[in-house]
């Protein structure tokens, strides 16, 4: 009761906002997450009861929602339909829809207690939704007689623990790596990507030469783009873990001096200077950003774009199918850092999946649940079409099957070289809006880089007070 | 007495009746009053309540006092550029599309060959409302190498950078409001063809010229249409929402984050019911301060026909 009088609660501030509807364009078809290696243990786990199947609970309906392109839905069905054919006393209803909103959604629904019974979930949610530290998803640990945690080693399970709770299981790894153009690299000379920023920034003066910089008319080139408005966000926290060994925060309070965030934003303010990265007035406004499917991309006028690894397949349909290019003229390649700078690729889980703690039905969900990660069928219908998987029998299987396309491959092997864990609360939106905030002042040249970095340090500091308030 | 007496079962009989048809009035009222006490007075105050809290959706409201106010007052790096962004839309685009719809409407008073055709042609955007494909059709008007600079370029102007530079991203969101003038054009409408032709006729005899028509007879005759008009359009551009959201989501430089854009922004994303709540009161508050001068300057440029 207390839990529907606080989700009308919840419904009736959303009943008297004035607006509702669309979508903050925020966020990158890619899954979102953070967390660093939880410092929860997670709940030892239980033996699984192989005898157990959904056949024995009668009659049972499951709601299970995600977002995602037509691709990842055309596959998730796939997969139910063989759990159907096995339990026809099962009836899945699904609900998917674009990322943009799924998050409002799932807000209202948990809000309510009308959440699906299985959830796709992003990985920072399950942190930025829990008031207090406190887990708002069916601890997955009371289901491990059913769903066989041993899929995943600790470490895995531990980035999705939250309040000693396990919220979710994750897919697997991501993180965000150049796919490059290669004719744009050997028209200028170069056998790859630039290593370092300072190759970067002189080889980006050269590709800038003759572009409008008041705006692009369809024929500006950059060596580096910025396809969804994050090159920046990412960047940035890239090149302080590389020049300081530290995210962005941990345990609420911020790893970063003044000085060592103004050195950063003086990188991007350099790239802008010299036409390496578009600077503001080039880019399509904000709101207008197009990803894999920006003309700047697809007519090979950009050399590299940073993009989630499990985002590549999308980059290189695009530049294939609406360029002239072919499947070879694209390379993989780690974001340039500083010189001197350690190695590192910032990495996070990708999406995951959580059960609701209002389902009638536990069992039967951890069940497909289960099924979806350890069927070998489940396995092979789900295709790529959610990453590369990291959980013991998925990772095999789509080893075994090729589902992996070589580029996700070498973008693994690139995340595996030197990892770099972005930190839970990083992509949380109280963080994320004032920091995007900043980069733009930044970049129209409102604000110089220490006023930048002064703001940054004392607003994110702030943002992490109010999260970490009890 | 005897008078009395048989008067007052009659009047008796007809207070019964009025008593009555007074139940009868209440009773049917119930469903309504209902619906306003659950779903607009409730929220309302349950709302106020919230805005004097911290409020994550899915955590417990913790009193705060006015400290949500007093943030986005005093600390709030976005609040001020959302209300200037706010007004500079209401303020421009409520005239503008005003202009435009009596301009339309006007025009397709007269009795003009497929004038039923115009009526409808420019009554479709309104239809279309602020919705994904006509984000998607601004979207692609104003890129730089879009339609609209095609068009400016014929003239021997230079291109503009509509989206990306802050000073010209809050006309096209204006443009696309003004564009959707339809259901005002048609009120408009209306109220001009119930312009008594006696009263031109009168005008005509008199050697009074069209415009001396316009401003003498037909302006003042449709003033009450006018302040209504005003008052629904000036609500519709506090409330835009779906533009900001879908074309500019708010940028550059906050140029086009209008505050329910931003109420939308803190409740969600954001996860602060309690500080969404709060700036919604200021934004009732703007709204409300602007209606009452519209309504207190009626009385200086409406005229009743009473």
């Amino acid at each position: 009761m207390k839990r529907f009088v606080k989700g009308i609660g919840a419904l009736v501030v959303v009943a008297f906002l004035a607006a509702c509807g669309a979508a903050a364009p925020d966020e990158p078809a890619a899954p979102d997450a953070t967390p660093a290696p939880p410092a929860a243990t997670p709940a030892p786990i239980a033996p699984v009861d192989e005898d157990w199947t959904p056949a024995a609970a009668g009659d049972v309906t499951i709601n299970v929602s995600w977002w995602g392109v037509d691709a990842r839905a055309n596959a998730y069905e796939a997969a139910f339909d063989v759990f159907r054919a096995r339990y026809p006393n099962v009836t899945i209803n699904t609900d998917w829809g674009a990322f943009g909103g799924h998050l409002d959604n799932i807000i209202i629904q948990l809000g309510a207690g009308t959440e699906p019974d299985l959830m796709q979930v992003n990985y920072a949610w399950v942190h930025s939704l829990a008031p207090d530290g406190n887990n708002v998803f069916l601890d997955l640990n009371t289901v491990s007689h059913i769903l066989d945690l041993s899929e995943w080693t600790d470490s895995d399970l531990a980035f999705m623990t939250v309040g000693g709770e396990l919220a979710g299981v994750p897919h697997g790894m991501n993180g965000r790596i150049v796919v490059y153009n290669r004719l744009l690299m050997e028209e200028f000379g170069l056998p790859t990507f630039p290593a370092t920023i300072e190759e970067l920034l002189a080889v980006g003066e050269q590709v800038s030469v003759g572009n409008n910089l008041n705006m692009d008319l369809g024929e500006n080139r950059y060596i580096l783009s910025n396809l969804d408005n994050l090159l920046f966000d990412l960047s940035i926290l890239t090149w302080l873990y590389a020049t300081t060994g530290n995210t962005l925060q941990a345990e609420g309070q911020m790893l970063h001096t003044v000085d060592q965030v103004a050195a950063v934003f003086d990188i991007v303010g350099q790239l802008q200077e010299t036409g390496t990265v578009q600077n503001p007035f080039q880019e399509p406004g904000v709101g207008n950003f197009m990803n894999h499917n920006d003309p700047l991309w697809t007519e090979g006028r950009a050399g590299g774009a940073l993009v989630w690894v499990s985002d590549v397949q999308n980059f290189m349909s695009t530049f294939i199918e609406e360029g002239d290019q072919n499947w070879g003229d694209l390379g993989i390649a780690p974001l340039p850092l500083p010189a001197g700078a350690s190695p590192v690729t910032m990495q996070r889980p990708s999406l995951g999946h959580a059960i609701s703690r209002n389902t009638q039905h536990p069992e039967v969900v951890a069940y497909l649940l289960n099924f979806l990660y350890t069927d070998e069928a489940a396995i092979l219908a789900i295709d790529n079409t959610l990453g590369v998987p990291f959980s013991r029998t998925a990772e095999a299987v789509a080893i075994a099957n090729d589902i992996i396309l070589p580029p996700q491959l070498e973008g693994m092997e690139i995340l595996g070289r030197a990892m770099g864990i972005i930190d839970e609360y990083f992509e949380d939106p109280r963080l994320r809006n004032p920091r995007l905030d900043i980069f733009e002042e930044f970049r129209h040249g409102v604000i110089d880089s220490q006023t930048a970095a002064q703001r940054f340090v004392s607003e994110q500091q702030s943002a992490l007070d109010a999260v970490f308030s009890p | 007495m005897g008078t009395g007496d048989n008067a007052a079962p009659g009047s008796d009989k007809k207070a019964a009746i009025k008593r009555k048809i007074k139940m009868t009035a209440y009773f049917l009222l119930i469903p309504w009053f209902i619906g306003i006490t659950v779903f607009r007075i409730y929220p309302m105050i349950m709302n106020l309540y919230y805005s004097f809290t911290e409020f994550h959706p899915l955590g417990e409201p913790s009193w705060i006092g006015v400290s949500n106010y007093l943030e986005m007052f005093t600390a709030d790096p976005v609040f001020w550029p959302s209300v200037v962004a706010t007004l500079r839309y209401v303020l421009i685009g409520t005239p503008l599309v005003m202009a435009a719809a009596f301009f339309i409407a006007f025009v397709l008073n007269f009795k003009l060959k497929g004038v039923n055709l115009f009526r409808t042609a420019y009554y479709i955007p309104s239809i279309l409302g602020g919705n994904v494909a006509v984000s998607i059709l601004w979207v692609r008007m104003f890129h730089p190498i879009g339609p609209v600079n095609t068009v400016l370029g014929a003239f021997g102007a230079e291109p503009i950078n509509w989206f990306a530079n802050p000073s010209f991203a809050p006309f096209t969101l204006i443009i696309l409001s003004a564009w959707q003038f339809g259901s005002v054009m048609l009120i408009f409408l209306a109220a001009l063809q119930n312009v008594s032709p006696t009263l031109y006729e009168a005008a005509d005899i008199d050697g009074a010229r069209k415009w001396r028509q316009l401003f003498a007879i037909t302006l003042p005759i449709i003033t009450p249409v006018m302040l209504f008009n005003s008052i629904n359009v000036l609500l519709r551009h506090f409330q835009e929402f779906n533009a900001a959201a879908l074309i500019t989501g708010g940028g550059p430089l906050n140029a086009t984050r209008f505050l329910n854009l931003y109420i939308y922004e803190m409740a969600f994303p954001s996860l602060r019911l309690g500080y969404a709540a709060a700036l919604t009161w200021v934004l009732l508050a703007g709204i409300g301060v602007l209606t009452a001068i519209l309504f207190v300057s009626s009385r200086h440029w409406v005229h009743y026909n009473d």
